[in-house]
C-alpha cells in the first residue's frame, strides 16, 4: 500500500502563515509584558512564559484549521523560544519586534519541516 | 511505558464532554490524513473491530465486504457515530464496549483497526491484550496513532505539555509501538506520517 504524497501544497503554506503569526504573536506579547528592568535571564524565562501563552489563541485557531498534530509542535517551539527572545530588543518598534518573532516562526517551522521530511516514511530497523 | 489518563469513569466523563466538538477540532487533521486511514484500512479483511468509532468520522475510510463492530466506551460518541452508519461502505454495528475488557469471544476477529484510539485508553496495554485476545492467530491489527516523539528535544516538549493537554484530551507522549510489543503483537510494518509521532502501524500476533 502506498499512502499519497505528504501533504498539499496549500496546507503546507497555512502551515508558514501559522509559524510566521505564532511567532510575532509571541514576541510582541512577551516584549510588550516583560518589563524592560528585569534582568537578561528572567527577562527570558518570563517571556518564554508569556509566548507560549499569548500564542495560545493563535494556535488554537490554526489547530481547528490545520489539525492539532502539526500546529501543537511549532506552536511548543515558536511561543517558548519567539517569547525568550523577545524581551532582549531593547529599542524595539512593534513592527520590528513583530517581524523578529515572525522570523524565529519561520526558522523554526522550516527545522521542523526539514526535520518531518528526514522522516515521513517506512520505518526499517 | 502506560502513562494512565485517569480511571475509566473518568475518562468516560471526559470524552463524553468533548464529543460534541470533536468533529470541529478534527477537521484539520482529516485533511491531512484522510488519505493515509483509507490506505491502512483497505488493509482490513472479514469479521473487523474498529475500536473507539468516537463520532464516526472515520467509517468512510472503510473499504467495502467488511463486517464491522464498531466500539466505543463512551456513549455520547456513539450517539453520534450513529448518524454517520451511512457513511461506511460495509455495514457497522455499534456496541458500547471497554476495550480494555471486551465481552467478545477468543478470535473473533480477522482485522482490528484503531484510529487515535490507544492515546485515549486509560490502560493501553490491557487494551491492547484484549485487543490480541479477540483476534484470530492470522488475524492483523492497523492503527493510525499519534505517539510520543523520538527526538530528544521534542519528546521532551511532548512530556512537559502532557499533564495539560490530557486534561481535555489524549495524551500526547505514549509509547504506542513499545505498548504494541508489551501486548504480544510483533509490528511489521510502520510508516511515519508526520515526524515520527504521527504513526501507521501494521501487527500481528507475535
Amino acid at each position: 500500500m502506498t499512502p499519497r504524497p505528504v501533504h498539499p501544497v496549500a496546507i503546507r503554506a497555512y502551515d508558514y502563515l501559522a509559524a510566521l503569526s505564532l511567532g510575532a504573536t509571541a514576541a510582541l506579547g512577551a516584549w510588550w509584558v516583560v518589563p524592560d528592568a528585569l534582568p537578561g535571564l528572567l527577562a527570558m524565562i518570563l517571556g518564554m512564559v508569556v509566548g507560549t501563552i499569548v500564542a495560545l489563541p493563535v494556535f488554537v485557531l490554526f489547530t481547528w484549521m490545520l489539525g492539532g498534530f502539526e500546529i501543537v509542535m511549532m506552536a511548543m517551539q515558536i511561543g517558548m523560544l519567539a517569547g525568550m527572545g523577545a524581551p532582549m530588543i531593547a529599542n524595539g518598534t512593534p513592527a520590528s519586534v513583530a517581524t523578529a518573532g515572525a522570523g524565529a516562526g519561520l526558522v523554526i517551522q522550516l527545522l521542523l519541516h526539514a526535520l518531518d521530511r528526514s522522516l515521513h516514511g517506512e520505518v526499517t530497523s | 511505558m502506560s502513562s494512565v489518563a485517569g480511571t475509566k469513569d473518568a475518562a468516560i466523563r471526559k470524552w463524553d464532554r468533548a464529543a460534541t466538538t470533536l468533529d470541529s477540532k478534527d477537521r484539520g487533521e482529516e485533511m491531512r490524513y484522510g488519505p493515509y486511514k483509507r490506505a491502512l484500512f483497505a488493509g482490513a479483511r472479514g469479521e473487523t473491530m474498529l475500536v473507539a468509532a468516537g463520532t464516526g468520522i472515520d467509517f468512510k475510510y472503510l473499504p467495502p465486504d467488511l463486517r464491522v463492530t464498531a466500539i466505543d466506551f463512551s456513549a455520547r460518541m456513539l450517539s453520534f457515530a450513529r448518524e454517520r452508519l451511512g457513511e461506511s461502505a460495509s455495514p457497522i454495528e455499534l456496541v458500547e464496549a471497554d476495550v480494555t475488557a471486551l465481552s467478545f469471544g477468543d478470535g473473533s476477529f480477522d482485522s482490528v483497526i484503531t484510529s487515535c484510539t490507544f492515546c485515549s485508553v486509560p490502560d493501553p496495554v490491557q487494551g491492547l491484550r484484549e485487543v490480541r485476545r479477540v483476534l484470530k492467530d492470522e488475524g492483523r491489527l492497523l492503527m493510525f496513532e499519534h505517539v510520543r516523539a523520538s527526538n530528544p528535544w521534542l519528546g521532551f516538549m511532548m512530556d512537559v505539555m502532557n499533564p495539560v493537554v490530557r486534561r481535555f484530551g489524549p495524551d500526547i507522549n505514549r509509547r504506542t509501538a513499545d505498548n504494541v510489543r508489551a501486548a504480544g503483537f510483533r509490528i511489521v510494518r510502520e510508516f511515519n506520517v508526520y515526524l515520527d509521532m504521527v504513526k501507521l502501524f501494521e501487527a500481528v500476533k507475535a
